[in-house]
């Protein structure tokens, strides 16, 4: 059936347009799927040669040409719990404070602020991590919490060991900074999607502000926190140039959480060009596709949460 | 003037209560800041164990006057009330009145059901729990009696711990009416309480809101002039900020003073 058109030319741009529009959007699964496909490619080598073993190994050694994930792995996954953990109180407490407590005129510029913090690229939290915060925490925290937490049972193992400043701790602490903003606009956008009527009628039956901020909006919100969480732990996951700089670069795992450590990004940035042999990049390759394949979970997992709106 | 002698007149045989004024609202002006009056110098009674409704075309100021009786508009900045509003002794608008407790005396309904994130029980429960300390045992015992005022017992009794968010409409907007009454108002606030629902819930909540008024005033907003007929006692119509008339319901309906309450009644404008 032909369609009969009124007009006097024919327009015959439309399905050109959509074409392009399709090209476009088709780009972006291309992209994704050739590199995930590259990753495998250039990984194959050590995969084949190590097994699954590569993934649970801690062996490390350029030299012996023996290579597992475990090291950087274990210092990526804690670094980041460590930060989301941290960052949470502190991303609530802001989030609540700007779209609930303070008023209209000092919202806007603390909200710019926090975009601000965002905008810092990771070298120059890098680079104050390193140089500033680190001898600070070393001679402060590390020393104080060597004298008085690491005699405790259990957790006090977690925070002995030589005051250093660079480490898995360190890194937890400036990977908080750097997910402070995300979570913090991702939880306070959540907390205007409640509805203004939901407040209302909390304050209606006469419940207090903090009554209607912890008993009913929090609650209100719980998936979109949840998925907000998620989307900083993948931002954290995959963060690199601050964390080569502050997390010491060890090839190890330890107990304490002072010791200098590596992470999956770190390692792959610190040997990449200096690497010995196709085993050795192979690993490093290895390596990109773990962390390529933990944020990708992560990172779904995250954007399934956050679609669920507040009630 | 007139209106004030035609109610002493008023008589409604089947209502054993007699007729007590409850709340007094005097000389209320409204503003969203200053540049931006809403309400100008409304004077009207509200009765007890009656149902007042405030009907008038939007933006009349009907829904403002109802949140000035509960203080809700201070929740925004700018927005200010001048008058008096009296519930009894209590002046309403008095700095030092502790807006907790005028809030639990003067309860609200909204026009979307507004079921706190938690369970059943748990959204009668709350707002008890900021009053008072229950046992378990009476808590449960305040909890049934709320439900089954706002009609929704039997429908719930099986599921009370189960998400609020999973009941009809109907059932939430209830579910708000009976959070409302646990808390043992002195009045009821209702702000286009229906407006959401479907016709058989409107049915539902209005036959509970006749059920009610024997024990409780209910104030209620609606844009719908059927259903202040069917349910309200009295009705107030308001006219850009303005209250035109107020009296028995019958009479605003069937015999308005002001020319232009009959023209919104009889549907010429509005």
């Amino acid at each position: 059936m032909t369609a009969i058109s009124l007009r006097a030319l024919p327009w015959q741009g439309d399905d050109l347009f959509r074409r392009a529009c399709l090209t476009s959007a088709g780009l972006i699964s291309v992209l994704m799927f050739a590199i995930l496909l590259s990753l495998c490619i250039g990984a194959w080598p050590a995969l084949e040669k190590f097994g699954v073993g590569f993934f649970f190994s801690s062996e490390w050694n350029p030299v012996t040409k023996e290579f597992g994930a475990a090291n950087a792995l274990y210092g990526t996954l804690v670094s980041s719990v460590i930060a989301v953990f941290l960052a949470l109180p502190v991303g609530l407490g802001i989030a609540i404070f700007l779209s609930e407590l303070c008023p209209v005129w000092l919202s806007r510029p603390l909200s710019i602020a926090i975009e601000l913090l965002a905008a810092v690229p990771s070298i120059i939290y890098g680079m104050w991590g390193l140089f500033v915060f680190a001898p600070w925490f070393s001679e402060g925290f590390q020393v104080w919490a060597g004298e008085h937490l690491s005699e405790l049972p259990i957790i006090g193992q977690l925070f002995s060991g030589p005051p250093m400043g660079v480490g898995l701790l360190t890194s937890g602490i400036i990977l908080a900074f750097m997910i402070l903003p995300i979570l913090t606009s991702l939880i306070k956008e959540a907390l205007s999607t409640v509805p203004k009527v939901l407040r209302e009628a909390t304050y209606g039956i006469g419940a207090t502000q903090f009554e209607v901020i912890i008993k009913v909006l929090l609650p209100a919100i719980k998936g979109p926190i949840f998925g907000a969480l998620i989307l900083a732990l993948g931002r954290a996951l995959g963060e690199t140039m601050a964390i080569t700089f502050v997390i010491g670069g060890a090839q190890s795992i330890e107990s304490s959480l002072f010791m200098p450590a590596t992470s999956i990004s770190a390692t792959i940035a610190e040997q990449f060009n200096e690497a010995t042999g196709d085993m050795h990049i192979s690993a490093l390759i290895g390596l990109g596709l773990v962390l390529f394949m933990i944020t990708f979970i992560v990172m779904g997992t995250a954007r399934v949460l956050l679609r669920r709106k507040a009630q | 003037m007139s209106l004030v002698a035609q109610l002493k007149d008023y008589q409604q045989p089947q209502q054993v209560k007699p007729l007590v004024q409850r709340m007094d609202i005097r000389d209320l002006n409204f503003y969203y800041g200053k540049d931006k009056q809403v309400l100008f110098d409304v004077s009207m009674p509200i009765y007890q164990n009656r149902v007042t409704a405030m009907i008038g075309p939007s933006g009349c100021g009907k829904s403002t006057l109802l949140r000035c009786l509960n203080r809700i508009y201070e929740l925004y900045p700018h927005q200010y009330a001048e008058g008096n509003v009296m519930l009894g002794e209590l002046s309403v608008l008095d700095r030092k009145v502790d807006l907790n407790d005028l809030r639990a005396k003067i309860g609200m309904v909204f026009q979307k059901p507004t079921p706190f994130p938690m369970s059943i029980y748990d959204n009668i429960a709350f707002g008890i729990k900021l009053y008072e300390r229950l046992s378990k045992k009476d808590m449960d015992h305040r909890v049934k009696e709320a439900l089954q005022q706002a009609q929704l017992w039997n429908e719930v009794k099986d599921k009370l711990h189960s998400e609020a968010s999973g009941l009809s409409g109907g059932q939430q907007q209830r579910l708000c009416i009976a959070r409302t009454i646990a808390l043992k108002p002195d009045v009821i606030l209702m702000d286009e309480p229906t407006s959401a629902l479907d016709p058989i819930a409107t049915q539902g909540i209005e036959e509970l809101i006749t059920e009610l008024r024997k024990e409780y005033t209910i104030v209620i907003v609606t844009h719908n002039m059927q259903q202040a007929a069917r349910i309200s006692d009295f009705t107030a119509f308001m006219y850009l900020g303005e209250l035109i008339e107020f009296g028995e319901t019958k009479q605003v309906f069937q015999n308005p003073v002001n020319d232009r309450t009959r023209k919104y009644v009889s549907g010429t404008f509005g």
